[in-house]
Protein backbone atom coordinates (compact mmCIF):
# COMPACT_ATOMS: atom_id res chain seq x y z
CA UNK A 1 0.00 0.00 0.00
CA UNK A 2 1.09 3.14 -0.83
CA UNK A 3 1.25 6.00 2.34
CA UNK A 4 1.03 9.46 2.40
CA UNK A 5 5.00 9.95 3.36
CA UNK A 6 7.17 12.86 4.90
CA UNK A 7 8.64 14.01 2.02
CA UNK A 8 12.03 12.10 1.80
CA UNK A 9 15.75 14.37 2.05
CA UNK A 10 17.01 14.58 -1.49
CA UNK A 11 19.75 12.46 -1.20
CA UNK A 12 21.84 15.49 -3.54
CA UNK A 13 24.58 13.45 -4.87
CA UNK A 14 26.88 12.46 -1.97
CA UNK A 15 29.97 10.05 -2.24
CA UNK A 16 27.91 7.07 -0.91
CA UNK A 17 25.28 8.02 -3.28
CA UNK A 18 27.32 7.68 -6.19
CA UNK A 19 29.35 4.31 -5.43
CA UNK A 20 25.66 3.02 -4.78
CA UNK A 21 24.56 4.31 -7.95
CA UNK A 22 28.06 2.94 -9.35
CA UNK A 23 27.32 -0.47 -7.80
CA UNK A 24 23.89 -0.47 -9.33
CA UNK A 25 25.19 0.11 -12.67
CA UNK A 26 27.38 -2.45 -12.19
CA UNK A 27 30.98 -0.92 -11.61
CA UNK A 28 33.81 -2.03 -9.84
CA UNK A 29 33.37 -0.19 -6.17
CA UNK A 30 36.31 -0.09 -3.61
CA UNK A 31 34.50 0.85 -0.37
CA UNK A 32 36.93 2.22 2.62
CA UNK A 33 35.95 0.45 5.88
CA UNK A 34 34.94 3.94 7.56
CA UNK A 35 31.94 4.55 4.79
CA UNK A 36 30.42 0.95 4.66
CA UNK A 37 28.26 1.41 7.42
CA UNK A 38 26.58 4.51 6.27
CA UNK A 39 26.53 3.44 2.61
CA UNK A 40 24.73 -0.08 3.98
CA UNK A 41 22.60 2.21 5.67
CA UNK A 42 21.74 4.32 2.58
CA UNK A 43 21.38 1.37 0.71
CA UNK A 44 18.64 0.06 3.62
CA UNK A 45 17.05 2.95 2.98
CA UNK A 46 17.02 3.33 -0.70
CA UNK A 47 15.68 -0.56 -0.52
CA UNK A 48 18.23 -2.11 -2.54
CA UNK A 49 20.82 -3.34 0.27
CA UNK A 50 20.75 -6.82 -0.67
CA UNK A 51 21.93 -6.42 -4.12
CA UNK A 52 24.38 -3.75 -3.11
CA UNK A 53 25.75 -6.07 -0.42
CA UNK A 54 25.88 -9.25 -3.14
CA UNK A 55 27.96 -6.83 -5.50
CA UNK A 56 30.51 -5.36 -2.95
CA UNK A 57 31.18 -8.85 -1.67
CA UNK A 58 31.72 -9.58 -5.21
CA UNK A 59 34.23 -6.37 -6.16
CA UNK A 60 35.40 -6.60 -2.46
CA UNK A 61 35.54 -9.80 -1.01
CA UNK A 62 36.07 -9.91 2.87
CA UNK A 63 33.54 -6.74 2.76
CA UNK A 64 31.69 -9.02 5.34
CA UNK A 65 28.30 -8.05 3.97
CA UNK A 66 26.91 -12.22 3.90
CA UNK A 67 24.91 -11.37 6.93
CA UNK A 68 22.87 -9.17 5.38
CA UNK A 69 22.51 -11.09 2.10
CA UNK A 70 21.44 -13.79 4.12
CA UNK A 71 18.75 -11.94 5.80
CA UNK A 72 17.19 -10.51 2.90
CA UNK A 73 17.12 -13.98 1.29
CA UNK A 74 15.39 -15.25 4.30
CA UNK A 75 12.84 -12.16 4.32
CA UNK A 76 12.51 -13.20 0.63
CA UNK A 77 11.88 -16.61 1.56
CA UNK A 78 8.76 -16.19 4.27
CA UNK A 79 7.25 -13.98 1.76
CA UNK A 80 7.37 -16.39 -0.81
CA UNK A 81 5.36 -18.85 1.11
CA UNK A 82 2.75 -16.32 2.49
CA UNK A 83 1.98 -15.49 -1.16
CA UNK A 84 1.94 -19.28 -1.60
CA UNK A 85 -0.73 -19.17 1.05
CA UNK A 86 -2.71 -16.18 -0.25
CA UNK A 87 -2.98 -17.76 -3.88
CA UNK A 88 -3.79 -21.52 -2.44
CA UNK A 89 -6.53 -19.21 -0.82
CA UNK A 90 -7.92 -17.51 -4.09
CA UNK A 91 -7.83 -20.86 -5.53
CA UNK A 92 -10.21 -22.64 -3.25
CA UNK A 93 -12.50 -19.76 -3.37
CA UNK A 94 -12.35 -20.11 -7.57
CA UNK A 95 -11.31 -16.25 -7.60
CA UNK A 96 -8.77 -15.09 -10.56
CA UNK A 97 -5.69 -13.04 -9.37
CA UNK A 98 -2.61 -11.11 -10.35
CA UNK A 99 0.32 -10.77 -8.41
CA UNK A 100 1.39 -7.11 -8.75
CA UNK A 101 4.59 -5.22 -7.93
CA UNK A 102 7.99 -5.61 -6.34
CA UNK A 103 6.87 -9.66 -5.15
CA UNK A 104 5.88 -10.44 -8.64
CA UNK A 105 9.04 -8.80 -10.25
CA UNK A 106 11.56 -10.26 -7.56
CA UNK A 107 10.64 -13.65 -9.10
CA UNK A 108 10.97 -13.16 -13.12
CA UNK A 109 12.53 -10.20 -13.79
CA UNK A 110 14.97 -9.92 -10.89
CA UNK A 111 18.16 -12.59 -10.94
CA UNK A 112 17.66 -13.15 -7.61
CA UNK A 113 15.05 -12.82 -5.56
CA UNK A 114 15.77 -11.62 -2.62
CA UNK A 115 17.40 -8.53 -5.05
CA UNK A 116 14.49 -6.58 -5.21
CA UNK A 117 13.31 -5.82 -1.49
CA UNK A 118 9.82 -6.30 -0.16
CA UNK A 119 7.66 -6.80 2.16
CA UNK A 120 4.47 -6.91 1.14
CA UNK A 121 2.02 -8.83 -0.72
CA UNK A 122 -0.16 -6.87 -3.39
CA UNK A 123 -2.77 -8.77 -5.33
CA UNK A 124 -5.20 -7.66 -7.42
CA UNK A 125 -8.48 -9.55 -8.01
CA UNK A 126 -11.33 -8.32 -10.31
CA UNK A 127 -13.97 -6.58 -8.09
CA UNK A 128 -14.59 -5.15 -4.91
CA UNK A 129 -16.55 -8.34 -4.01
CA UNK A 130 -13.73 -10.36 -4.86
CA UNK A 131 -11.23 -8.13 -2.93
CA UNK A 132 -14.03 -9.01 0.28
CA UNK A 133 -14.30 -12.50 -0.15
CA UNK A 134 -10.46 -13.14 -0.45
CA UNK A 135 -10.30 -10.75 2.85
CA UNK A 136 -12.87 -12.77 4.58
CA UNK A 137 -10.71 -16.03 3.99
CA UNK A 138 -7.65 -14.71 4.90
CA UNK A 139 -9.45 -13.10 7.72
CA UNK A 140 -10.82 -16.80 8.48
CA UNK A 141 -6.66 -18.32 8.12
CA UNK A 142 -5.47 -15.78 10.83
CA UNK A 143 -4.94 -13.02 9.35
CA UNK A 144 -5.68 -9.55 10.69
CA UNK A 145 -8.11 -6.70 8.75
CA UNK A 146 -6.44 -3.68 8.79
CA UNK A 147 -8.48 -0.72 7.91
CA UNK A 148 -7.92 0.89 4.95
CA UNK A 149 -9.05 4.82 3.67
CA UNK A 150 -12.35 5.12 1.97
CA UNK A 151 -13.28 3.08 -1.02
CA UNK A 152 -13.07 6.13 -3.40
CA UNK A 153 -9.09 7.00 -1.70
CA UNK A 154 -8.08 3.78 -2.00
CA UNK A 155 -9.15 0.25 -4.04
CA UNK A 156 -7.78 -2.19 -1.81
CA UNK A 157 -8.53 -3.92 1.53
CA UNK A 158 -5.90 -4.87 3.82
CA UNK A 159 -4.61 -7.65 6.36
CA UNK A 160 -1.91 -8.02 8.15
CA UNK A 161 0.04 -11.36 9.86
CA UNK A 162 2.55 -10.50 12.37
CA UNK A 163 5.64 -12.96 10.68
CA UNK A 164 8.61 -11.83 13.00
CA UNK A 165 8.45 -9.83 15.73
CA UNK A 166 9.39 -6.86 13.50
CA UNK A 167 7.89 -7.66 10.64
CA UNK A 168 4.02 -7.43 10.24
CA UNK A 169 3.69 -8.60 6.40
CA UNK A 170 0.63 -6.55 4.96
CA UNK A 171 -1.73 -8.70 1.68
CA UNK A 172 -2.92 -5.90 0.07
CA UNK A 173 -5.94 -7.04 -2.14
CA UNK A 174 -6.68 -4.51 -5.02
CA UNK A 175 -9.55 -4.48 -7.02
CA UNK A 176 -8.34 -1.45 -9.06
CA UNK A 177 -4.46 -0.96 -10.70
CA UNK A 178 -4.06 1.98 -8.70
CA UNK A 179 -5.18 3.68 -5.53
CA UNK A 180 -5.08 6.96 -7.66
CA UNK A 181 -8.19 7.90 -8.85
CA UNK A 182 -6.47 8.99 -11.68
CA UNK A 183 -4.73 6.32 -12.66
CA UNK A 184 -7.43 3.32 -11.48
CA UNK A 185 -8.95 2.66 -14.55
CA UNK A 186 -6.59 2.24 -17.32
CA UNK A 187 -7.01 -0.88 -17.28
CA UNK A 188 -9.33 -3.54 -16.71
CA UNK A 189 -8.47 -6.68 -15.20
CA UNK A 190 -9.19 -8.75 -18.13
CA UNK A 191 -7.30 -7.01 -20.51
CA UNK A 192 -3.99 -7.17 -17.48
CA UNK A 193 -5.07 -10.69 -16.97
CA UNK A 194 -5.11 -11.39 -20.66
CA UNK A 195 -0.87 -10.15 -20.86
CA UNK A 196 -0.40 -11.61 -17.80
CA UNK A 197 2.62 -14.05 -17.36
CA UNK A 198 3.59 -17.45 -14.77
CA UNK A 199 5.34 -17.21 -12.21
CA UNK A 200 6.24 -20.95 -11.70
CA UNK A 201 8.77 -19.51 -8.78
CA UNK A 202 5.23 -19.06 -6.40
CA UNK A 203 3.63 -21.96 -7.68
CA UNK A 204 1.67 -23.33 -10.90
CA UNK A 205 -1.30 -21.23 -11.02
CA UNK A 206 0.63 -18.00 -10.11
CA UNK A 207 0.36 -15.21 -12.23
CA UNK A 208 1.63 -11.28 -12.56
CA UNK A 209 1.59 -8.76 -15.25
CA UNK A 210 2.93 -9.33 -18.66
CA UNK A 211 6.30 -7.02 -19.30
CA UNK A 212 4.72 -4.48 -20.97
CA UNK A 213 1.96 -4.04 -18.35
CA UNK A 214 4.50 -4.37 -15.19
CA UNK A 215 6.28 -1.71 -16.71
CA UNK A 216 3.79 0.94 -17.11
CA UNK A 217 1.93 -0.14 -13.57
CA UNK A 218 5.58 0.66 -12.30
CA UNK A 219 5.59 4.14 -13.67
CA UNK A 220 2.04 4.60 -12.18
CA UNK A 221 3.35 3.79 -9.03
CA UNK A 222 6.49 5.90 -9.45
CA UNK A 223 3.82 8.53 -10.38
CA UNK A 224 2.06 7.66 -7.18
CA UNK A 225 4.96 8.03 -4.98
CA UNK A 226 5.96 11.33 -6.33
CA UNK A 227 2.39 12.59 -5.66
CA UNK A 228 2.91 11.57 -2.16
CA UNK A 229 5.94 12.61 -1.68
CA UNK A 230 7.98 9.97 -1.48
CA UNK A 231 10.52 10.77 -4.11
CA UNK A 232 12.93 8.03 -6.37
CA UNK A 233 14.01 5.50 -4.46
CA UNK A 234 16.71 3.15 -6.01
CA UNK A 235 14.53 -0.14 -5.57
CA UNK A 236 11.50 1.66 -7.43
CA UNK A 237 13.99 3.11 -10.74
CA UNK A 238 16.03 -0.08 -10.46
CA UNK A 239 12.97 -2.22 -10.98
CA UNK A 240 12.85 -0.58 -14.83
CA UNK A 241 16.55 -1.45 -15.42
CA UNK A 242 15.42 -5.07 -13.70
CA UNK A 243 12.20 -4.97 -16.65
CA UNK A 244 14.81 -4.18 -19.59
CA UNK A 245 16.04 -6.89 -19.49
CA UNK A 246 13.20 -8.84 -20.52
CA UNK A 247 12.14 -6.36 -23.14
CA UNK A 248 13.10 -6.87 -26.96
CA UNK A 249 12.56 -4.20 -29.73
CA UNK A 250 9.40 -5.26 -30.35
CA UNK A 251 8.02 -5.31 -26.77
CA UNK A 252 9.43 -2.11 -25.98
CA UNK A 253 7.53 -0.86 -29.19
CA UNK A 254 4.36 -2.27 -27.60
CA UNK A 255 5.19 -0.04 -24.55
CA UNK A 256 5.12 3.25 -26.43
CA UNK A 257 1.82 1.99 -28.12
CA UNK A 258 0.58 0.88 -24.85
CA UNK A 259 1.26 3.72 -22.64
CA UNK A 260 0.16 6.84 -25.90
CA UNK A 261 -3.08 3.93 -26.15
CA UNK A 262 -3.95 4.74 -22.30
CA UNK A 263 -2.76 8.58 -21.51
CA UNK A 264 0.22 7.21 -19.77
CA UNK A 265 2.80 8.27 -22.04
CA UNK A 266 4.24 11.23 -20.16
CA UNK A 267 4.47 9.09 -16.87
CA UNK A 268 6.03 6.15 -19.07
CA UNK A 269 8.61 8.53 -20.36
CA UNK A 270 9.06 10.36 -17.03
CA UNK A 271 9.65 7.09 -14.97
CA UNK A 272 12.07 6.30 -17.79
CA UNK A 273 14.38 9.36 -18.11
CA UNK A 274 14.92 8.97 -13.99
CA UNK A 275 16.12 5.28 -14.50
CA UNK A 276 18.60 6.21 -17.15
CA UNK A 277 19.95 9.69 -15.24
CA UNK A 278 20.26 7.68 -12.21
CA UNK A 279 20.94 3.95 -13.62
CA UNK A 280 22.05 4.46 -16.92
CA UNK A 281 18.82 2.13 -18.61
CA UNK A 282 19.02 2.07 -22.10
CA UNK A 283 15.85 2.52 -23.95
CA UNK A 284 15.99 2.08 -28.01
CA UNK A 285 15.97 6.22 -28.72
CA UNK A 286 12.58 5.25 -30.89
CA UNK A 287 10.39 4.78 -27.83
CA UNK A 288 11.79 7.86 -26.12
CA UNK A 289 10.88 9.26 -29.26
CA UNK A 290 7.36 8.18 -29.52
CA UNK A 291 6.68 8.36 -25.92
CA UNK A 292 8.03 12.65 -26.06
CA UNK A 293 5.32 12.91 -28.90
CA UNK A 294 2.44 11.04 -27.00
CA UNK A 295 3.02 13.27 -23.75
CA UNK A 296 3.08 16.38 -25.71
CA UNK A 297 -0.91 15.60 -26.12
CA UNK A 298 -1.71 14.07 -22.56
CA UNK A 299 -3.32 16.17 -20.26
CA UNK A 300 -1.48 15.52 -17.51
CA UNK A 301 1.90 17.31 -17.27
CA UNK A 302 4.42 15.01 -16.07
CA UNK A 303 6.90 17.66 -15.10
CA UNK A 304 4.69 18.18 -12.38
CA UNK A 305 4.41 14.77 -10.95
CA UNK A 306 5.76 15.50 -7.73
CA UNK A 307 3.27 18.39 -7.58
CA UNK A 308 0.55 17.20 -4.90
CA UNK A 309 -1.12 20.25 -5.20
CA UNK A 310 -1.73 19.84 -9.24
CA UNK A 311 -2.09 16.25 -9.06
CA UNK A 312 -4.83 16.37 -6.84
CA UNK A 313 -6.80 19.22 -8.87
CA UNK A 314 -6.11 16.53 -11.73
CA UNK A 315 -7.12 13.61 -9.46
CA UNK A 316 -10.66 16.22 -8.68
CA UNK A 317 -11.41 16.90 -12.43
CA UNK A 318 -10.75 13.17 -13.51
CA UNK A 319 -13.80 12.29 -11.11
CA UNK A 320 -17.52 12.00 -12.76
CA UNK A 321 -20.13 14.27 -11.31
CA UNK A 322 -19.94 16.62 -8.14
CA UNK A 323 -21.39 13.86 -5.76
CA UNK A 324 -18.49 11.83 -6.00
CA UNK A 325 -15.97 14.22 -6.25
CA UNK A 326 -17.02 15.66 -2.85
CA UNK A 327 -17.07 12.24 -1.13
CA UNK A 328 -13.57 11.51 -2.08
CA UNK A 329 -12.70 14.84 -0.72
CA UNK A 330 -14.38 14.56 2.58
CA UNK A 331 -12.42 10.34 2.67
CA UNK A 332 -9.19 12.37 1.81
CA UNK A 333 -9.66 15.04 4.36
CA UNK A 334 -11.24 12.78 7.35
CA UNK A 335 -10.28 9.44 7.11
CA UNK A 336 -11.27 7.09 9.81
CA UNK A 337 -9.54 7.10 12.95
CA UNK A 338 -8.21 3.07 12.88
CA UNK A 339 -6.58 4.07 9.18
CA UNK A 340 -5.18 7.29 10.20
CA UNK A 341 -3.31 5.33 13.45
CA UNK A 342 -2.01 2.84 10.96
CA UNK A 343 -0.70 5.67 8.90
CA UNK A 344 0.70 7.70 11.61
CA UNK A 345 1.63 4.33 13.69
CA UNK A 346 0.27 6.04 16.57
CA UNK A 347 -3.15 4.99 18.82
CA UNK A 348 -4.45 8.52 19.50
CA UNK A 349 -8.35 9.65 19.96
CA UNK A 350 -10.01 10.84 16.47
CA UNK A 351 -9.19 14.43 17.28
CA UNK A 352 -5.67 14.16 18.08
CA UNK A 353 -5.63 12.36 15.12
CA UNK A 354 -6.87 14.18 12.95
CA UNK A 355 -4.68 17.41 14.46
CA UNK A 356 -2.09 14.85 13.17
CA UNK A 357 -3.07 15.14 10.24
CA UNK A 358 -3.81 19.22 9.59
CA UNK A 359 0.06 19.38 11.14
CA UNK A 360 1.38 16.53 8.67
CA UNK A 361 -0.92 19.01 5.35
CA UNK A 362 0.12 22.12 6.77
CA UNK A 363 4.01 21.02 6.42
CA UNK A 364 3.19 19.82 3.08
CA UNK A 365 1.66 23.10 2.26
CA UNK A 366 4.11 24.78 3.22
CA UNK A 367 6.50 23.12 0.84
CA UNK B 1 30.34 -41.89 13.43
CA UNK B 2 27.95 -44.10 11.41
CA UNK B 3 25.45 -42.50 8.51
CA UNK B 4 22.24 -42.80 8.04
CA UNK B 5 20.63 -45.49 5.30
CA UNK B 6 18.84 -42.20 4.60
CA UNK B 7 17.77 -38.79 4.79
CA UNK B 8 14.97 -36.14 3.47
CA UNK B 9 14.18 -32.72 3.49
CA UNK B 10 11.71 -31.96 5.65
CA UNK B 11 8.19 -30.41 4.62
CA UNK B 12 8.21 -27.00 5.76
CA UNK B 13 11.84 -26.63 4.75
CA UNK B 14 12.35 -23.78 1.84
CA UNK B 15 15.93 -23.22 0.25
CA UNK B 16 17.63 -20.29 -1.39
CA UNK B 17 20.68 -20.10 -3.47
CA UNK B 18 22.99 -17.50 -2.45
CA UNK B 19 26.08 -18.00 -5.02
CA UNK B 20 28.23 -20.63 -3.19
CA UNK B 21 26.18 -21.31 -0.62
CA UNK B 22 22.45 -22.29 0.64
CA UNK B 23 20.11 -20.84 3.05
CA UNK B 24 17.54 -23.25 4.75
CA UNK B 25 14.49 -22.04 6.44
CA UNK B 26 12.20 -23.82 8.37
CA UNK B 27 8.72 -22.29 8.34
CA UNK B 28 7.39 -24.19 11.13
CA UNK B 29 10.41 -23.20 13.93
CA UNK B 30 11.59 -20.36 12.46
CA UNK B 31 15.43 -21.86 12.50
CA UNK B 32 17.96 -21.01 9.73
CA UNK B 33 20.86 -22.42 8.65
CA UNK B 34 23.26 -21.28 6.43
CA UNK B 35 25.80 -24.13 4.03
CA UNK B 36 28.25 -23.07 2.55
CA UNK B 37 29.56 -24.34 -0.83
CA UNK B 38 30.20 -28.36 0.47
CA UNK B 39 26.79 -28.11 2.21
CA UNK B 40 25.23 -26.79 -0.31
CA UNK B 41 25.90 -29.48 -2.60
CA UNK B 42 25.29 -32.09 0.14
CA UNK B 43 21.82 -30.42 0.45
CA UNK B 44 21.21 -31.25 -2.92
CA UNK B 45 22.36 -34.50 -2.76
CA UNK B 46 19.53 -35.20 0.18
CA UNK B 47 17.34 -33.31 -2.12
CA UNK B 48 18.09 -35.77 -4.85
CA UNK B 49 17.26 -38.45 -2.80
CA UNK B 50 20.80 -40.00 -2.45
CA UNK B 51 21.34 -42.10 0.28
CA UNK B 52 23.95 -40.68 2.83
CA UNK B 53 26.48 -43.35 2.21
CA UNK B 54 26.38 -43.28 -1.42
CA UNK B 55 27.46 -39.26 -1.10
CA UNK B 56 30.57 -39.85 -0.84
CA UNK B 57 31.95 -40.94 -3.85
CA UNK B 58 30.18 -37.80 -5.99
CA UNK B 59 31.56 -35.50 -2.77
CA UNK B 60 34.98 -36.71 -3.19
CA UNK B 61 34.75 -35.84 -7.07
CA UNK B 62 34.21 -32.62 -6.70
CA UNK B 63 36.40 -31.27 -3.69
CA UNK B 64 39.51 -32.13 -2.31
CA UNK B 65 39.46 -33.95 0.75
CA UNK B 66 40.10 -36.87 2.56
CA UNK B 67 37.03 -39.22 2.90
CA UNK B 68 37.52 -40.48 6.17
CA UNK B 69 37.56 -36.62 6.97
CA UNK B 70 34.63 -36.47 4.59
CA UNK B 71 32.53 -39.39 6.39
CA UNK B 72 32.93 -37.73 9.49
CA UNK B 73 31.81 -34.25 8.30
CA UNK B 74 28.77 -35.30 6.37
CA UNK B 75 27.39 -37.53 9.48
CA UNK B 76 27.58 -34.03 11.56
CA UNK B 77 26.23 -32.01 9.17
CA UNK B 78 23.32 -34.55 8.92
CA UNK B 79 22.88 -34.62 12.86
CA UNK B 80 22.88 -30.83 12.65
CA UNK B 81 19.99 -30.53 9.99
CA UNK B 82 18.13 -33.33 11.97
CA UNK B 83 19.04 -31.48 15.45
CA UNK B 84 17.52 -28.00 13.30
CA UNK B 85 14.55 -29.82 12.49
CA UNK B 86 15.61 -29.75 8.36
CA UNK B 87 15.86 -33.34 7.88
CA UNK B 88 14.31 -36.10 8.49
CA UNK B 89 16.62 -39.53 8.76
CA UNK B 90 16.37 -43.26 9.18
Amino acid sequence: MIRPAERRPSPVDSPNLLALVGLLRGQSIKVHADDMKALMQLAADEGVEAMAAERLTAHQPGSDLESLTRKAALQSMLLEQITREVLAHTQRIGIPALLLKGNAMAHWAYPQPHWRACSDVDILVPSREAAEQLAQALSRAGFERATTSGALVAFELMCTRQLTPDWKVEIDVHWRLSNSALFADRFSFDELMAQAIPIPALGAEARGLGTVHALLHAAIHRASNLMTGMGDRLKWLYDFVALSQHLDPETWLGVASEASQRQLAGLTLSALQAADRRLGLVVPTAVMDSLERSAATEAIDHARLDDWQYMEALTWHSLPGWGIRLRWAWQRLFPSRDYMAYLYGVDRSYPSLLLERLRRASQKLGR
Amino acid sequence: MTLPERALPLADVVTRRLGDEMVLLNLSSGTYFALNEVGARIWELIKEGVPPPQMIQPLLDEFETDALVLEADLGRLLADLQAHGLIGTT
